[in-house]
């Protein structure tokens, strides 16, 4: 246990649920809800992991302490490897490291009082003087904010925030020294949420206490964590200082987590930058980076010139051209009514009457595509594709577009550099091997850095 | 605990109470806890734990010695089988260990002597019930009082209850007093205490007892419920049964309901192939009707009330294993479960202070359902004359009468009326009891 190890310190994290099928329960594939993440907590450090639902937080907060057994990974605590521990060794650990859960009504046994669920990590862990916990009991009750007497209560006679501070008394009865938040506050009201929190932090100084915060809500990391990881699908995409991280985020999708966070300010209108889709299933993540079938600054190819937005949207209509769901006659039905009395009756329209150019305009009108775009290969190659599509072969114009415009971001899994001592991204903007080995990419990243 | 107490905390200022929380953390220092010392404390049970295990146990080693002494080493259908190692093993080892002795092929122990098979079960369970009832309602009186007081609001439960307590009683006490009626020739078909009717219905020597004047009879104190059609006293008949009928009822319960509650929780904590032997197991008993198991074995080797309640209590538990995993494996996801983990809480604690806390509504509904079903199968089985021969029932009672419902309705009646009520008051002693035991559930006002 030298100075030089962390208190807590996760390795390469996995954790993968399989999917079993038929009638042997085979093995078709896997859920990759944690899939390779590394962090580390100081002893009184906060660490908050934030992402969008369903990115693998929760996941990743309970492989991490061992309530899920985790696929792989190293998680090491004082020097120590959890992973190798037998059921006794697990117990000792578990009174170093309590967790609180997002649901305050359902994290208590409704049919266990408050002073016995909150007695209960003493009562398993083989604390047998009574007298003396329910003295523990009724301080810890009394510096949450509530009263001993509430001993004898349940946990329905309470309300979300006491519930949720009568969870803290439970996880800090064992005087723990990491205490691991999942999404403590989401579940209850704005008003009530400072409170919480506060009351977390307060403790944390008194006490010296390392925690790890999970959270949807960057508002609550701001608030008490010192330094902050964001997860996408499993994987770290940026960790760093709060501080650093919220005024210089270096991954897209960093910023466009920033930029969601309301602001009471008019003018200022955040980075403007809009997350579109869902988070892909995580059975079956995007090759390269994970985060680039949503990225808004995916970095076109080699040799291609494009204004960004205009990039975005041969990207989207790529994507929708190769799974098959660019729908030409209801495009045709909209460009017919916005062009008037000419087609006659609705009813007639078809795509394949109406001239090929012509429902190509349309097309690139749906798809907010200008109709020359501004660099002449990708010019060709698009009108290419759209030929092909609107005389009826999908599979040609997915070709073309596939081969002509892939980008670096879907090829290659983006590496994790450090840019300072305790800030790392993964992201090929941030990579001068891929981005800048050409005078337009080098144009595009500046463009990037200073918005407008 | 009152609904406006719990709103009047819901509603405490926030403000307040976080600055007393603050204030507090500030000014004082966490308990420190010896874990060492704890650790290194070898915790053993406690001593009300350890009478227990060895009640259990020396429970377990005469019963199972008793059926050994008896059907492995005496003459059985199974002994029949041994072959030569039949030959080695002699009933008579018993007489050379101290204050036992064998008495007609069975083990004979001091105090109590032979112990009839069935009472081997019904000792246990009523050892059950004070260990995991009475005692822990003696311990804790608060919690005691807290229970009552809910359970009280239920007027017509709380008279059920009474009921079926002073029905315990005076069959428990009543049948070691008393002995079992005996048929009596010419003491037939004497009305209960204050009923006349025709003399021609009472035999020559009952019409001696009974208050015959005029060509009617008038039943006396002497026989309060009047006697059966072989001259039965009923009064005898009806606290006999009583015993029988809680028997019955309560010990194939209790042991349904420990083995459903036991592989229901353990097959949903663990789950994967445990859950799924346990399961598939389960349906392949579902379809032994228990019903018609039992007219076999009847046939085969004739019946007997420990049959009776061997086939009840270990085959007919997998309707009520199957409620209590579908209650159980919802309760599972809670965080609670997840809560109890983390705190370090070994399998067996989560199972018992958590999950089955919270399956109890159907562990009671069950219960609730299945004493009164055994029940009446008990008196249908003796109705038939299917029941035990030896011990005389309530549904025996009643079969008795109902050649001559229009003459002796009383034999059939009186009876019927106790069965009725025990069965009722089962049923509502199930709902307040599953009401009073949920502290959400503010009770039925």
């Amino acid at each position: 246990m030298s100075s030089s190890t962390s208190l807590f310190e996760v390795r390469n994290l996995e954790k993968h649920y399989p999917i079993n099928r038929g009638l042997f329960n085979t093995e078709v594939g896997r859920v990759r809800a944690v899939d390779g993440i590394s962090f580390s907590v100081e002893r009184g450090e906060t660490i908050g992991i934030v992402g969008e639902s369903g990115c693998g937080k929760s996941t990743a907060a309970t492989s991490m302490i061992r309530l899920e057994e985790p696929t792989a990974g190293e998680i090491d605590f004082r020097g120590e490897d959890i992973t190798e521990y037998d059921e006794k060794e697990l117990r000792r650990f578990r009174r170093e490291v309590q967790m609180i859960f997002q649901d305050p009504d359902s994290s208590f046994n409704p049919r266990m009082n408050i002073g016995n669920a909150v007695a209960e990590p003493l009562i398993v862990q083989g604390f047998d003087d009574e007298q003396r916990r329910r003295a523990i009991v009724g301080d810890l009750l009394e510096r949450v904010g509530l009263s001993a007497d509430d001993m004898n209560r349940f946990p329905h006679e309470f309300s979300g925030g006491q519930k949720q501070r009568i969870a803290l008394a439970r996880a800090l009865a064992v005087n723990p020294s990491l205490l691991v938040a999942d999404e403590p506050v989401s579940a209850l009201d704005v008003s009530i949420q400072s409170e919480v929190l506060r009351l977390i932090d307060r403790f944390q100084d008194e006490l010296g206490l390392a925690v790890v915060v999970i959270s949807h809500d960057l508002g609550v990391v701001q608030e008490i964590c010192d330094r902050v990881a964001v997860m996408y699908l499993g994987e770290f995409v940026e960790v760093g200082p709060t501080e650093e991280l919220f005024t210089d985020p270096q991954h897209p999708y960093t910023r466009a987590l920033l930029s969601a966070i309301p602001t009471p300010d008019p003018t200022e209108r955040g980075l403007g930058v809009e997350l579109t889709g869902d988070v892909p299933e995580p059975s079956d993540p995007p090759s390269g980076c994970r985060f680039h079938t949503r990225c808004p600054e995916v970095i076109p190819p080699e040799g291609i010139d494009l204004a960004q937005d205009t990039w975005r949207s041969v990207l989207h209509l790529r994507k929708q051209v190769i799974a098959d769901q660019v729908d030409l006659e209801s495009i045709a039905e909209v460009g017919a009514i916005e062009a008037g009395d000419e087609f006659g009756s609705m009813d007639e329209v078809e795509a394949e009457d109406i001239d090929n150019d012509r429902l190509i305009g349309w097309v690139r009108q749906e798809y907010e595509l200008p109709n020359q775009l501004g660099d002449t290969s990708a010019e060709q190659t698009l009108s290419q594709a759209l030929e092909e599509l609107v005389s009826g072969q999908q599979e040609a114009a997915a070709e073309t577009l596939t081969e002509r415009f892939e980008t670096v971001c879907e090829r290659q899994d983006p590496e994790t550099r450090s840019l300072s001592p305790d800030h790392r991204v993964a992201c090929h903007l941030t990579d001068d091997s891929v981005v800048g080995s050409t005078d337009s990419e080098n144009e595009y990243r500046r463009q990037l850095s200073s918005p407008e | 605990m009152s609904r406006e107490s719990s709103d009047q905390s819901a509603a405490d200022p926030a403000d307040s109470s976080t600055a007393a929380a603050d204030g507090g953390v500030a000014d004082a220092r966490f308990e420190d806890v010896d874990w060492d010392r704890i650790d290194s404390v070898n915790r053993g049970r406690s001593l009300k734990s350890r009478i227990w295990l060895t009640i259990v146990s020396i429970w377990a080693t005469a019963f199972g010695g008793t059926l050994f002494v008896r059907y492995v080493m005496g003459d059985s259908i199974l002994s029949e089988r041994l072959g030569p190692l039949q030959d080695a093993l002699d009933p008579t080892v018993v007489e050379a260990i101290p204050l036992l002795s064998l008495n007609d092929g069975w083990v004979s122990f001091p105090v109590v002597g032979v112990v009839e098979l069935h009472n081997w079960l019904w000792w246990i369970t009523l050892a059950g019930f004070v260990y995991y009832g009475a005692l822990p309602l003696y311990e804790n009186p608060r919690m005691t009082r807290y229970y009552w007081r809910r359970f009280r609001k239920n007027k017509a439960a709380v008279i059920s209850g009474l009921f079926l307590v002073v029905i315990f009683l005076i069959g428990f006490v009543g049948s070691r007093v008393t002995s079992q009626p005996e048929p009596e020739a010419g003491l037939d078909g004497i009305p209960p205490v204050g009923i006349s009717t025709e003399s021609y219905n009472v035999g020559p020597a009952g019409q001696k007892v009974a208050d015959c004047a005029g060509g009617v009879c008038t039943g006396t104190w002497e026989y309060p419920f009047g006697t059966t059609t072989s001259g039965e006293d009923i009064f005898l008949g009806v606290i006999h049964g009583m015993e029988i009928s809680m028997m019955v009822g309560l010990t194939a319960t209790a042991a349904s309901l420990v083995i459903a509650a036991g592989i229901a929780l353990v097959s949903v904590y663990y789950g994967g192939w445990i859950d799924e032997i346990a399961f598939r197991w389960v349906d392949i008993q579902l379809t032994f009707p228990a019903f018609f198991l039992y007219l076999l074995l009847v046939y085969s080797i004739g019946g007997s009330m420990f049959i009776l309640i061997l086939i009840f209590g270990f085959i007919e538990w997998g309707g009520g294993a199957r409620l209590m995993r579908s209650e159980a494996l919802q309760r599972r996801e809670e965080p609670y479960i997840t809560a109890s983990k983390a705190a370090g809480a070994n399998p067996l604690w989560t199972m018992r202070k958590h999950l089955l806390p919270n399956i109890s509504n159907t562990i009671i509904t069950y219960a609730s359902l299945s004493i009164p079903s055994i029940i009446l199968a008990e008196a249908a089985l003796s109705f038939l004359g299917l029941g035990d021969p030896t011990m005389v029932s309530w549904g025996q009672l009643i079969a008795d009468g109902r050649d001559n419902l229009a003459n002796l309705w009383w034999i059939s009646t009186i009876p019927g009326i106790f069965l009725f009520l025990t069965v009722l008051s089962f049923n509502f002693l199930g709902d307040a009891l599953r009401d009073a035991i949920d502290p959400r559930h503010e009770g039925a006002e």
